[in-house]
């Protein structure tokens, strides 16, 4: 617990921080989200080359800069805050966390170095129509022929799916869930982009039909590795959460000081300044779960499992909470399509229900300490 | 380097702890009010050193030994406040428990208003002669000092007042059904002006000098036990298996959890020397509403057997039901904590 933020994970912040005001401000957020694949490449390229921050997580031997997941708590919650529009979250929260859970070397070797460099986008098929995320949920069929194995089902939910290059699917074969990659270049499905409530997170339907696709790790054997994935990117889904809730909270104070009604500024309420108030509790103490569970992460600790269904569960409803709010203070013109308020409501309640609502959370960690 | 005074601490409490005299080596290691500096007694330990040393006496079961009032309250607004001449004389009283205080802050008119104080000292040569009436001062009976607001000549003050004979209390009856509080006569008591911490004028702020966070963590070890002992309620009573319970018992974990993760972010901000206000008033509000409801969840748990003619499991959650109704009212109550921290760290705009 002797764990602070050091002064270079300060200065990552920073930089992430200019990056995106820079590059993914109000403006090119909105236009992102209206366009067919969601992310601007030339910004995407600039966030991978120069900035390595596909990278950071991935150790040194698989062509990655080694540092641990509470740089990547950092990137995150920065990201959340700019509502960044880039298949990030999939290519590193969940493909490259998969690809680091399993005990196959020469997937990471092959998959790796290329999510590091920026060069491939990624990402993971799991959630099929019913949109839950149990190990008994997967019924999409893996099928090992002469020719190799082949994929044959359907694929929801799966962020970013129309854009990846490499897709993780995680299916169900004789002797249980299984890993698999599939490269889009290769053809073999159709990706059709879903309309989704938060525009700023791209989602798609994925169809397979005789797949051809390659094993990662060992077949049947497929689920620990994804378990720990969901653990590890419902904690990135936190630290966007945060980052995200924090924004809507400055954004909140900031109006209740210049909104004048009844001849005073409407922050001079007291209903309005404890909603505030509330907000900011609600917001420090989401960065506390989501920090301890990124250090948790980072130390491979024990109690991973645990902090990250307590920073999902959490983080969850003190975001939408406060998003909600957040319109509420803004009045009417918290309900237009012009002012962001929405945006960021949106994004509240679609990573709310991402992975498991808070409710899904507090019961696994109800299974987790054992009651 | 944590990890290592955890270690170094851990050993030390395995081989102090059984020797029958805990208390006495606490003091003879200035391990009582640990965080004072070592000048004036304590260990000088960081924040984030208490918090472990509090989580290693509960994880060993050795009691910790806490001054109260004296500890969290009268010390640090003497060490921020005080003169040289006060900090040797009271001190040192405090650690040794010769002293043990009790906070007269609330008047029958005045509770959150406490700037508005009526308890009036009035200024005679170099002494104060203190008259008024506190209202709901907690640990008055097992008290020998005051640590009392009043105001002089439109100052509100913080006086340190040996209670000696023109001072009286009554019991007040609390809800639980004990008498939890006092109320207290002051008929002239007679101070010397070097018991007015920081001085007659401008003492507002040592009366509301943030506590120090010591027992937080001692907190946490006991919400832990608590929320254990109601989970072998539950299974004992049969609900534990009930997806109502669960949800909230695993409710009641999490914030556990969270309040946890919060406080050690919280100490471990304080002992790198960061403005740490926002976390300070978090901590206050998400432990106090938390106490609030977890007496009510185990009362709901813990069923009708806490309702009738309590047997020695009943008093327990009926206890902990009535007596966190305070959580949210002292010291403070949360709608002046919400108030505080929109206008003192958001910057929201007063009423006026
Ligand atoms: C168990 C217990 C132990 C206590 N121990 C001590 C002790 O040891 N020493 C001591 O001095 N006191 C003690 N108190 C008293 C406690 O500090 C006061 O009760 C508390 O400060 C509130 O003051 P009050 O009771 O006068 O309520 P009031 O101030 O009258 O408040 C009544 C209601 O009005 C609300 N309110 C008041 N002002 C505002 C405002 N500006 N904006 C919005 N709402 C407002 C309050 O939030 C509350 O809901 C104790 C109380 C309890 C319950």
């Amino acid at each position: 617990m002797d764990r602070s933020f050091t002064r270079e994970q300060d200065e990552l912040r920073d930089t992430v921080r200019r990056f995106l005001a820079d590059r993914s401000p109000e403006g090119a957020v909105r236009h992102l989200m209206a366009s067919a694949d969601g992310y601007d490449p030339a910004v995407w390229k600039q966030l991978t080359e120069q900035l390595g921050l596909t990278a950071i997580a991935i150790p040194e031997q698989y062509g990655g800069a080694g540092y641990s997941y509470a740089e990547l708590v950092i990137v995150f919650e920065e990201m959340g805050r700019a509502l960044l529009c880039a298949p990030y979250f999939a290519t590193v929260a969940m493909a490259a966390n998969l690809l680091l859970a399993t005990p196959d070397e020469s997937a990471k070797r092959d998959f790796l170095p290329v999510i590091a460099n920026g060069s491939v986008i990624a990402t993971v098929a799991l959630a099929e129509e019913r949109g839950r995320w149990g190990e008994a949920e997967i019924t999409l069929e893996a099928t090992s022929t002469a020719a190799g194995w082949r994929l044959t089902g359907e694929k929801h939910y799966v962020v970013d799916g129309h854009t990846a290059d490499l897709v993780l699917v995680v299916a169900r074969a004789a002797t249980g869930v299984s890993i698999f990659a599939v490269s889009r270049g290769d053809g073999g499905y159709t990706a059709t982009p879903s309309e989704t409530l938060d525009q700023t997170r791209k989602l798609a339907r994925l169809s397979f039909d005789g797949t051809p696709a390659r094993l990662v790790g060992e077949v049947g054997k497929g689920w620990p590795a994804v378990r720990q994935m969901l653990d590890l990117a419902a904690i990135a889904l936190a630290a966007e959460q945060v980052g995200g809730a924090q924004k809507v909270l400055e954004m909140s104070v900031e109006y209740a000081k210049i909104r004048v009604q009844f001849g005073r500024p409407i922050g001079s309420f007291q209903a309005i300044k404890h909603k505030c108030a509330d907000m900011l509790v609600a917001v420090e103490s989401a960065k506390s779960a989501a920090y301890y569970a990124g250090w948790a992460a980072a130390e491979n600790s024990p109690e991973t499992a645990v902090a990250a269904s307590l920073a999902k569960s959490y983080c969850s409803e003190a975001y939408f909470q406060a998003a909600a709010e957040n319109i509420q203070i803004h009045g009417g013109i918290g309900f237009t399509w012009e002012h962001p308020a929405h945006l960021y409501f949106k994004r509240a309640k679609s990573s709310e229900l991402l992975f498991g609502d808070a409710a899904y959370h507090r019961e696994q960690l109800a299974k987790r300490i054992g009651i | 380097m944590l990890a290592q005074f955890r270690r170094e601490i851990r050993e030390w409490i395995r081989r102090t702890a059984h020797d029958g005299e805990w208390e006495r080596s606490l003091l003879a290691a200035n391990m009582i009010c640990p965080g004072w500096p070592p000048a004036h007694g304590g260990s000088g330990l960081s924040p984030a050193e208490v918090f472990v040393f509090e989580e290693e006496c509960a994880k060993a079961c050795v009691p910790l030994i806490h001054r109260g009032v004296g500890e969290h309250l009268v010390g640090p607004a003497i060490l921020q406040h005080g003169t040289a001449d006060q900090k040797a004389r009271f001190l040192p009283r405090i650690i040794s428990g010769a002293d043990r205080y009790c906070r007269a802050y609330s008047e029958p008119d005045h509770g959150s208003d406490l700037a508005s104080a009526t308890t009036h000292g009035a200024r005679t040569g170099d002494d104060l002669v203190i008259h008024g009436h506190k209202t709901w001062v907690a640990g008055a009976a097992e008290a020998n000092m005051l640590c009392l607001l009043c105001e002089t000549g439109g100052e509100v003050c913080l006086v340190l007042v040996p209670m000696t004979g023109e001072i009286q209390i009554r019991p007040t009856p609390a809800m639980t059904g004990s008498p939890e509080f006092h109320e207290v006569f002051l008929h002239g008591a007679r101070v010397p002006r070097t018991h007015v911490i920081g001085g007659v004028t401008g003492s507002w702020p040592p009366a509301m000098t943030a506590a120090n966070p010591s027992g937080l963590a001692a907190a946490n070890a006991k919400f832990e036990a608590e929320f254990w002992e109601l989970v072998r309620e539950a299974r004992k009573t049969g609900r534990a298996d009930d997806p109502g319970v669960r949800e909230r018992l695993a409710w009641a974990y999490s914030r556990i959890a969270l309040i946890r993760a919060h406080t050690m972010r919280l100490v471990t901000a304080m002992s790198a020397g960061e403005n740490t206000v926002a976390l300070q008033a978090t901590e206050r509000l998400l432990t106090t509403e938390f106490r609030r409801h977890f007496g009510e969840i185990a009362i709901d748990i813990a069923g009708p057997a806490t309702t009738v003619q309590p047997d020695e499991h009943s008093t327990t959650w009926q206890t902990l039901f009535l007596s966190s109704r305070a959580a949210t009212i002292d010291p403070h109550t949360s709608e002046l904590r919400r108030t505080a921290i929109a206008e003192e760290i958001l910057h929201l705009p007063t009423s006026e």
